[in-house]
C-alpha cells in the first residue's frame, strides 16, 4: 500500500510545477493550463485523503470539484476568445495598460 | 407646550432645503423661507417660554451609543429647557429672526443668495443646540457646529485672499479654545461620571483643585470662543464677512457662548472662587483691552468689532463675580444695542457701496435720517445712559463688581468712560459733519429698516426687564431657580453713589468725543493713536511670537524630512510618499500580481515551516 | 438509510432565485432589458421576505451543509440589498454603458445565487461550490463591455481568480486530510482530538486557505487585482461587485475562521500581519490617486482590513460588528459608485478634478456624495464612525491593540483621501465645464439617496441593528 504522504508528495509537486507555470507562462491559455494543473494536484490530494480516511464522502467532493474545474475552463475560454479574438497574440503581457 | 426640538429642526430643515435645491427659489424667496423658518421658532420659543415657568422641560431624544458612558450609561441626545435656556432662544431666535430679514436686503445683489441663507440657518439650528443642549458633548457639538458655520461665513466671498485667511484664523483661535473645552468635559466626566447638566447640577460639588482645574478649563474653551484675552485677534478680522454675519456671528449669539457656557456650568463655578477670579479679571482686561483698541480705528466694523470684544469682558466680569445673571442680562442687552450697530452700519456700507472706511464718511445724518437715528440710540444705550438698556446691564454688572473688588470696579468704571468715548467718535465720523466720500448715500429700503426699527425699540426700552433702580428686580428673580442669587450685595447708598458715577463718566467721555470733533482731530488720536489702532499691537505680537518661530520650526522638520519647499504640498507630498510606492507596485502586469500573491502565499508557509522547526507549534 | 434532514423552507430562497433566473432567461427573449430588471428586482426582494421567516429558526440543512443561522440570513439580506441597489442604478445607466442587455440581469442574478449560497454555507464544498458560481458570473461581468479597459480587467480578474481558487481548494483538502470532516461544524469538533501528526497539514491547508480568501476579500498581498478590476470594469459591474462579492467572501471567511478553525492557533499571528499591511497599504496607496474609481479601489482595500479584524477579534463581539459594518460598507458604497454612475462620461469613471465645484452644478448630487465619502472616513452621525467604532472595540476588547491602533492611525489618515472630494465639490469652482450627462437619472437618484437614507439612519440609531444581532449568531 502505497503511503499517503507519497501521494501528497506528488501533489505538492504538481502544484508547485501548476504555480511556476502561471508565473512563468506568457500566454494566456498556458496559464491557464497551469492554473488546471494546480487544481487537480489538489484532486489528487483529496482522493489520497479520502482513501486515508476510509471515506468516499471526499471523493465525491472530488467529482464537485472536477465540475467546477470544466466550468471554469469553459468560462475562462469564453473570456479569452472574446478578448483575443482582436487581437493577434494572445500574450497576457500586453494587457498591462491599469497601472498604478 | 410645544416640542423642544421643533427649535433646532426648523432651521436645520430650512439649511437643508435651501442648500439642496437654492436654485429653484428665485429672487427674495430663499431669503423669505429662511426667515420665516427662523420667524417660527422664534414662536415656538416664545410658546415654550411661557410655558417653562414653572418647572424646567428635559426632552431625551435618543440614546447614541448604547453602553459607553460608563456605568452602564448611555451617550443619550436630549435638550433641556429651563429659564435660562429659554432666554437664550428667545435671543437667538429672535435677534436672528430680524437679522434674516434684514440680509434679504443686504444681500439682493449676491449671486449665492440662497447659499447664504442656508449658512445662516445652519448657524442658528446648532446654535439652538448649543444652547439647548442637555450635556456638554452635545453642547460641543453645537459649539464646533457654529464654529463651522462661522468659517463658512466669515469666509463668503472666498475670492479675495484676505477673507480666506481671516476665515482660518478664526477658526485656528478657535480650536485652542476649544481644545480646553474637550479637556474640561474629559476631567468633568472623570471626575463626577457624568455629563449631563441636570444631573450635575444636582449633585454635591465640593470645592477642590479637580474643581478649579474643570473651570479653568472651560475658561479656556470660552475665551477661544468669546474673543477674550488672549485669544481676541480673530473677532476683529472676521469683520471679513458680510455684515449681517458680523451682527449675528460676532455680536449677538456666537461669541456670547463663552459666556452662557459659564453661567450654564454655575454651579461649577460657584464651588471654584480661584477661576471664578480668573474669569472676572480676564474679562475686566479685555473690556479695558477692547476699549483702547476701539479708540482709534477708522473701519466702521472693526471699531464695533473691539467694542464687542470690551463688552463681552463686561460679562465675563459679572458671571466672574458670581451675578450671573447681570452677565445674562447684559448679553441680552448686548444682543439688541451691538445688533443693532452693526446693522446700522451694514446700512450705511451698503448704501455707499461698499466703502468700510470712516475717513471717507460724515454727514450721512442728512442722507439717511432712519440709520442716523438709530445709530445715536445704540451709542446711548451702549455707553449706559439711562434709561437705555444699556444703562441698566451695565449698572449691574459694575455694582457686583465693586463689592466683589473695587480694583476691578475701577477698571470697568474707566473702561465705561472710553467706551462713551469711542462710541459717540463713531457716530460723529459717520453720521455728523460733511460727506468726505464719493458716492451718493441714501437711506436703506423697508426690508432693511424694519430691523433697524425693531433693534432700536429693543435696545431702547430693554431695560425694562432688568432692575428698576430700586425695589424688585423681575430678571434676577427669574433666573434666580436656575442661577441662584449672587452673594454679593451692595447697600444702597453705595449703588447710588456708584451709578452716579457712571452716568457722570459716560457724558465726560461723550464730551471729550465732542471736544475733540468741534475741533477736528477725532479722527487721528495723536500720540496714542498708532498703538491703539493696532490694538496694542497684540496681532503682531503674536505673529512675532508664535506664528514664526513655530513656521521656523516646521521648516527644520521639513528639511530633515529631506524634502524641499515650504508649505502644505511638501508635507503632502511626504506623507503620500508611501502611496507611490504601491502604485509602482500596481504595475499593470498579472504576472507581477500572481507573483505577488504566490510569494505572500510562500511567506505565510516558510512561517508555518520555522514554527515547526522551531517546535512550538 | 434514513433520508438526510432536508428543510424545504431554508430551500425556499435559493428556488427562488433560481426560479427567477429561469423567468429572466425566458423574459429575456421576448422583452425589452428593462422588463428583465425589474422582474429581477422583484425576484430578489421576494427572495428576502422568504429569508425573514428563518430568522431565529436555526434551521439547517443537509446533514449541517445549510445554515440557516442569524449571521447567514442577515448577511444574504445585505447582499440582496446590495444587489438590489446595483440592478436600480442599472436600470438607466447601463444604456450608457452599453450593459442594457438581459445576459447582464442574467449574471448577477447567478452572483447573487452564489452568494447567498455561500453566506449560509456549513460545508467547505458547499462554500466551495458557492464561492465559485458567484467567482465565475463576476468574472463574465467583469468582461460583459466591450471595451480594452472591461477585457483587462476581466482577464486580470479571471487568471487572479482561478490561481486564489486553485489555492483555497489546496486548503480545502488539506483541511480534510487533517480533520477528516468538510462540515465547519465537524471540523471544529475534530480538532478536540487531531493527532498531532495532523497538525502540519492542518495549519498549511488553513493558511491556504487563508491565502484563498484573502484573495477574494482584497488582502495584502493578495489585493492587486483589486485596482484595475474595479477601474476597468463597468462601473456597475463594480458596484456589484465591491458590495456583494465583498459581504459573500468576508461571510464564508468569517464561518471558516470562526466557526471551524478557531481552534487553531496558528494562523492569528500571520492574519494580524497580513491585516496591518492591508490597512497601511490600502489607506496609503488611496493617497496619491486622482481617478476617483480607482480611489474607491484602495478604498475598499483599507475596508477589508478593517472588516478584517473581525477575523481575529473574539467571536461574539466581532460577528455583530461584521455585519453591522457590512451593512453600513454595502449602502456606503453602493451609494458612491452610482454616483460615478451618474457622472461619469464614459467608464474610466470620474477624476477628482471633475468633481470640483460639483454643488454649483448638480447640488443633491453633491450633497449625496459628501455624505457618503463622510460615512466611508467614519465621521459621525454617519454609520461609517459606528462601524469602525464597533469592529475597534472588538478588537481592542479580544486583546488585539497593536492592530487597533493601526486601524485607527490609518483611518484617521484615510480622512484626507476622503474629505478632499468632499471639500473640492463645494469650495471649488470648476476649471472649465465638463459635459455632464444630461438626462435624469431618477431610479439611480433614489438608489443614491436611499443609500444617503440608509446610512444616516443606521448611523444615528444605530441600535436599530444592533438589537437584532445581540442574540447567538452561529
Amino acid at each position: 500500500m502505497i503511503p499517503t504522504s507519497d501521494y501528497l508528495l506528488l501533489s505538492g509537486l504538481l502544484f508547485t510545477l501548476g504555480i511556476v507555470g502561471v508565473l512563468i507562462r506568457r500566454t494566456a491559455v498556458l496559464v491557464f493550463l497551469s492554473v488546471e494543473l494546480m487544481l487537480n494536484a489538489a484532486n489528487l490530494a483529496m482522493v489520497a485523503f479520502a482513501r486515508a480516511w476510509g471515506q468516499l464522502q471526499a471523493q465525491s467532493a472530488v467529482f464537485i470539484v472536477m465540475t467546477l474545474a470544466a466550468a471554469e475552463v469553459a468560462i475562462g475560454l469564453a473570456i479569452l476568445i472574446a478578448i483575443f479574438r482582436k487581437r493577434v497574440s494572445t500574450e497576457v503581457d500586453p494587457l498591462s495598460e491599469m497601472k498604478g | 407646550m410645544l416640542p423642544v426640538y421643533l427649535l433646532p429642526l426648523l432651521p436645520f430643515l430650512g439649511f437643508l432645503v435651501l442648500i439642496l435645491f437654492g436654485r429653484r427659489f428665485p429672487g427674495p424667496l430663499a431669503g423669505a423661507l429662511a426667515s420665516a423658518l427662523v420667524g417660527l421658532a422664534f414662536v415656538v420659543a416664545l410658546i415654550d417660554f411661557f410655558s417653562v415657568r414653572s418647572v424646567p422641560m428635559h426632552e431625551l431624544l435618543w440614546s447614541w451609543l448604547p453602553g459607553i458612558g460608563g456605568k452602564g450609561h448611555n451617550l443619550e441626545i436630549g435638550f433641556y429647557l429651563d429659564r435660562l435656556s429659554s432666554l437664550m432662544t428667545l435671543v437667538v431666535t429672535g435677534v436672528g429672526f430680524l437679522i434674516h430679514v434684514f440680509s434679504i436686503g443686504y444681500m439682493e445683489h449676491d449671486p449665492r443668495f440662497p447659499r447664504f441663507f442656508a449658512f445662516l440657518n445652519f448657524f442658528v439650528a446648532l446654535m439652538l443646540i448649543l444652547v439647548l443642549a442637555d450635556s456638554y458633548p452635545l453642547m460641543f457639538v453645537g459649539w464646533e457646529g457654529v464654529g463651522v458655520a462661522s468659517y463658512l461665513l466669515i469666509g463668503f466671498w472666498f475670492e479675495g485672499k484676505i477673507n480666506a485667511n481671516a476665515a482660518r484664523k478664526a477658526f485656528v483661535m478657535n480650536r485652542i479654545g476649544d481644545l480646553g473645552f474637550l479637556l474640561g468635559i474629559f476631567l468633568i466626566f472623570r471626575q463626577y461620571g457624568t455629563t449631563v447638566l441636570p444631573s450635575l447640577a444636582k449633585m454635591p460639588i465640593k470645592t477642590d483643585s479637580a474643581l478649579e482645574l474643570i473651570c479653568l478649563f472651560l475658561l479656556v474653551g470660552a475665551i477661544g470662543k468669546s474673543a477674550q484675552l488672549p485669544l481676541t485677534t480673530w473677532l476683529a478680522d472676521a469683520m471679513a464677512g458680510p455684515t449681517p454675519v458680523s451682527a449675528l456671528i460676532h455680536a449677538a449669539t456666537m461669541v456670547t457662548a463663552g459666556v452662557y457656557l459659564v453661567a450654564r456650568s454655575h454651579f461649577f463655578f460657584s464651588q471654584a472662587p480661584v477661576a471664578s477670579s480668573w474669569v472676572a479679571w480676564v474679562g475686566g482686561l479685555t473690556a479695558l483691552y477692547g476699549a483702547l483698541s476701539a479708540m482709534n480705528q477708522y473701519d466702521i466694523k472693526k471699531i464695533l468689532a473691539y467694542s464687542t470684544i470690551s463688552q463681552l469682558g463686561y460679562m465675563f466680569m459679572a458671571v466672574g463675580v458670581g451675578a450671573y445673571w447681570a452677565g445674562m442680562y447684559h448679553l441680552v442687552t448686548h444682543a439688541f444695542f451691538k445688533a443693532l450697530l452693526f446693522l446700522a452700519a451694514g446700512s450705511v456700507i451698503h448704501a455707499l457701496q461698499g466703502e468700510q472706511d470712516t475717513r471717507k464718511m460724515g454727514g450721512l445724518a442728512k442722507t439717511m435720517p432712519l440709520t442716523g437715528a438709530v445709530g445715536l440710540i445704540a451709542v446711548l444705550a451702549i455707553s449706559g445712559i439711562p434709561p437705555f438698556s444699556g444703562f441698566f446691564s451695565k449698572e449691574a454688572i459694575l455694582g457686583a463688581s465693586f463689592a466683589y473688588s473695587p480694583w476691578l470696579w475701577a477698571v470697568g468704571t474707566f473702561t465705561a468712560l472710553l467706551t462713551a468715548f469711542y462710541m459717540l467718535r463713531w457716530y460723529l465720523l459717520v453720521f455728523s459733519g460733511t460727506y468726505r466720500g464719493q458716492a451718493h448715500p441714501h437711506e436703506s429700503g423697508p426690508v432693511m429698516a424694519v430691523p433697524l426699527v425693531a433693534l432700536a425699540i429693543l435696545a431702547a426700552l430693554g431695560g425694562v426687564i432688568g432692575p428698576q433702580l430700586l425695589g424688585s428686580n423681575w430678571l434676577e428673580n427669574y433666573l434666580k431657580p436656575v442661577l441662584g442669587l449672587p452673594s454679593l450685595h451692595n447697600p444702597a447708598t453705595t449703588e447710588l453713589s456708584l451709578i452716579a458715577i457712571a452716568v457722570l463718566l459716560a457724558l465726560l467721555g461723550f464730551l471729550w468725543a465732542y471736544l475733540r470733533y468741534r475741533s477736528g482731530r477725532l479722527t487721528d488720536l495723536r500720540g496714542f493713536g498708532p498703538i491703539s489702532a493696532k490694538a496694542l499691537y497684540l496681532d503682531d505680537l503674536y505673529a512675532g511670537s508664535v506664528a514664526s518661530p513655530s513656521k521656523a520650526i516646521s521648516g527644520a522638520l521639513e528639511r530633515t524630512d529631506r524634502v524641499f519647499g515650504g508649505g502644505m504640498s511638501a508635507t503632502g507630498e511626504v506623507l503620500t510618499e508611501p502611496g507611490r510606492w504601491t502604485n509602482l507596485w500596481q504595475s499593470g502586469f498579472v504576472r507581477v500580481y500572481a507573483l505577488s500573491m504566490l510569494l505572500g502565499t510562500l511567506l505565510l508557509v516558510l512561517y508555518l515551516a520555522v514554527r515547526m522547526l522551531g517546535g512550538s507549534l | 438509510m434514513p433520508l438526510p434532514h432536508i428543510s424545504v423552507m431554508l430551500l425556499l430562497p435559493f428556488i427562488i432565485l433560481l426560479l427567477t433566473t429561469a423567468a429572466c432567461t425566458a423574459l429575456g427573449f421576448l422583452v425589452h432589458r428593462q422588463a428583465v430588471t425589474w422582474t429581477a428586482m422583484a425576484g430578489l426582494i421576494i427572495t428576502a421576505a422568504s429569508l425573514i421567516p428563518l430568522w431565529d429558526r436555526h434551521l439547517s440543512s443537509f446533514g449541517g451543509a445549510l445554515l440557516g443561522d442569524p449571521f447567514g440570513i442577515a448577511l444574504s439580506l445585505v447582499i440582496l440589498l446590495g444587489a438590489l441597489l446595483a440592478l436600480l442604478s442599472s436600470l438607466d445607466s447601463a444604456k450608457r454603458s452599453s450593459l442594457s442587455f438581459p445576459e447582464y440581469d442574467l449574471m448577477l442574478l447567478l452572483g447573487v445565487l452564489g452568494s447567498v449560497l455561500l453566506a449560509m454555507a456549513g460545508n467547505l464544498i458547499v462554500l466551495l461550490i458557492g464561492l465559485e458560481i458567484m467567482s465565475l458570473s463576476a468574472y463574465v461581468l467583469a468582461t460583459l463591455q466591450a471595451s480594452r479597459s472591461s477585457e483587462e480587467a476581466g482577464m486580470k480578474y479571471f487568471l487572479l481568480g482561478a490561481v486564489g481558487s486553485a489555492v483555497l481548494i489546496y486548503g480545502i483538502a488539506l483541511v480534510y486530510g487533517a480533520t477528516g470532516h468538510f462540515g465547519l461544524s465537524g471540523i471544529a469538533a475534530a480538532l478536540g482530538h487531531a493527532a498531532a501528526s495532523n497538525l502540519p497539514v492542518l495549519l498549511l491547508g488553513t493558511l491556504m486557505l487563508l491565502v484563498g480568501f484573502g484573495f477574494k476579500v482584497a488582502l495584502v498581498p493578495f489585493h492587486q487585482w483589486t485596482p484595475d478590476v474595479y477601474s476597468g470594469s463597468p462601473t456597475l459591474v463594480t458596484l456589484y461587485m465591491s458590495v456583494v462579492i465583498k459581504t459573500a467572501a468576508f461571510a464564508g471567511l468569517i464561518r471558516v475562521f470562526q466557526m471551524a478553525l478557531s481552534g487553531v492557533h496558528g494562523w492569528v499571528i500571520p492574519a494580524e500581519v497580513i491585516i496591518a499591511l492591508t490597512l497601511i497599504l490600502g489607506n496609503f496607496a488611496a493617497l496619491r490617486e486622482e481617478n476617483f474609481k480607482r480611489m474607491l479601489a484602495y478604498s475598499a482595500v483599507a475596508h477589508s482590513g478593517y472588516l478584517a479584524l473581525a477575523l481575529v477579534a473574539k467571536s461574539s463581539l466581532a460577528e455583530p460588528a461584521l455585519i453591522y459594518y457590512l451593512l453600513t460598507y454595502t449602502l456606503m458604497n453602493a451609494g458612491a459608485f452610482a454616483v460615478v454612475a451618474v457622472l461619469q462620461r464614459d467608464d474610466s469613471g470620474v477624476t477628482i478634478s471633475d468633481l470640483r465645484g460639483l454643488y454649483s452644478r448638480r447640488p443633491g448630487l453633491a450633497v449625496a456624495l459628501a455624505a457618503l465619502l463622510a460615512s466611508l472616513s467614519g465621521l459621525p452621525p454617519f454609520a461609517g464612525f459606528f462601524g469602525k467604532f464597533v469592529l475597534f472595540s472588538a478588537a481592542l476588547q479580544s486583546g488585539f491593540v497593536g492592530l487597533t491602533v493601526i486601524a485607527a492611525v490609518t483611518s484617521m489618515a484615510a480622512l484626507f483621501y476622503y474629505l478632499r472630494p468632499a471639500a473640492l465639490m463645494f469650495f471649488s469652482e470648476p476649471a472649465q465645464t465638463p459635459q455632464l450627462p444630461a438626462a435624469p437619472r431618477q431610479y439611480s437618484a433614489v438608489a443614491v439617496w436611499v443609500a444617503v437614507g440608509g446610512t444616516l439612519l443606521i448611523g444615528v440609531l444605530p441600535n436599530l441593528v444592533m438589537q437584532l444581532l445581540q442574540r447567538p449568531l452561529t
